[in-house]
């Protein structure tokens, strides 16, 4: 592999890495993602040092072209990615109309509550 | 001892006929609550409801019929009701027949009552395509529950406690009626038909063509399908 390849592999996952540790440390992503994240940054790291690893794998795999091996895995990555975003949405999304239905049917309790308490307050001062 | 009754209302912009739904229940049926869920409507479906002296649940905004439906099953189980209508509020449904649809639940023959119009002539026309996407759902629910509905699609219907508390658990939100029917068959909980006539919708619009009910046919099916298959805790 050309060392400007190499190199410009290596910045990149660095930078992916670096971006990663930048959003958890502003909170923008939560613990619970920013796990997977970390891990996928530091194989592309280790993959883009250690080229020989890629040709090692794709050798496993059967694989004649290495960057074959490497969009294959990418692929596979990134359905598993996207099916667990779309698990996390689903579950928000259930979540929210079981609040939705809470906040209207404690919206309607605080409406008939303060209802009451106005007509309490009107008798008192009648009194 | 006095059974608690919730009639529910759900409506989206129903502004010219939840008032004439809720008058109606009142009359024929005095002795159920009348509760009217507001799906985000941008109407005056709210005030025409409060103004008619229903209870109100305002969505603020608009989640679908499932998720609003749900909420009043939530409402009757939270304020201890023995027994939870469904009417729509675009006055298709005879309110007068609401106290016949209560009466198998009250003796405790089913736990859920479904007002059909198929079940006897009437002189009720729905369209071709809706006709054929009816016939071909019963089919799939007679296969899958091995029970015959003719009118899965009805919402108007009749349940008592267990059902209350399945529907205010869980519920359906997409295609909220025929999968519901599933849920049931899956949780050992009995529904029976009853035939109902209905009037043509007062206001709104329902005409669907032939390709959107055959998209509706299959998105339904699918629904049935993932029910089917759903776990129920």
């Amino acid at each position: 592999m050309p060392i400007a390849q190499k190199l410009i592999a290596i910045i990149l996952s660095v930078s992916l890495l670096l971006f990663i540790i930048e959003l958890i440390r502003r909170r923008h992503l939560k613990e619970r993602y920013a796990l997977l994240w970390l891990a996928t940054g530091v194989i592309l790291l280790i993959l883009s040092v250690n080229t020989n690893l890629l040709f090692y794998i794709s050798g496993l795999l059967g694989i004649a072209v290495a960057s074959n091996a490497l969009f294959f895995l990418s692929i596979i990555f990134l359905v598993l990615i996207v099916l667990s975003l779309t698990v996390v949405v689903s579950s928000l999304s259930k979540k929210n109309v079981r609040l939705t239905q809470e906040f209207a049917i404690l919206s309607r309790r605080l409406e008939e509550i303060s209802i009451r308490l106005q007509m309490q307050d009107g008798d008192n001062k009648k009194s | 001892m006095n059974k608690k009754i919730l009639s529910i209302i759900p409506a989206y912009n129903e502004e010219a006929s939840v008032g004439k739904v809720i008058d109606g229940i009142r009359k024929s049926f005095p002795e159920s609550d009348i509760l009217v869920v507001n799906d985000g409507s941008n109407d005056k479906t709210s005030k025409q409801a409060r103004e008619k002296g229903a209870i109100v649940l305002d969505l603020p905004y608009n989640m679908g019929i499932g998720a609003a439906m749900q909420a009043g099953y939530i409402f009757a189980q939270q304020n201890g009701y023995n027994i939870a209508c469904q009417v729509d509020g675009d006055g298709q449904h005879c309110p007068e027949e609401l106290k016949r649809l209560t009466e198998p639940i009250l003796n405790g023959k089913s736990d859920m009552v479904i007002g059909s119009r198929y079940l006897h002539k009437t002189d009720f026309q729905s369209t071709l395509p809706r006709r054929i996407g009816g016939k071909f759902l019963s089919l799939a629910l007679l296969v899958m529950t091995g029970k015959k509905v003719t009118d899965p699609t009805s919402g108007f219907r009749a349940a008592n406690k267990n059902v209350i508390n399945l529907f205010a658990a869980e519920y359906p939100t997409d295609y909220p009626e025929p999968e519901a029917l599933i849920q049931l068959y899956k949780k050992n909980l009995t529904f029976q038909e009853m035939p109902t006539t209905m009037h043509k919708r007062e206001s709104g619009t329902s005409s669907i063509n032939t390709v959107q009910a055959i998209y509706y046919m299959i998105k339904v099916m699918l629904s049935l399908i993932i029910g089917m298959i759903k776990s129920y805790k």
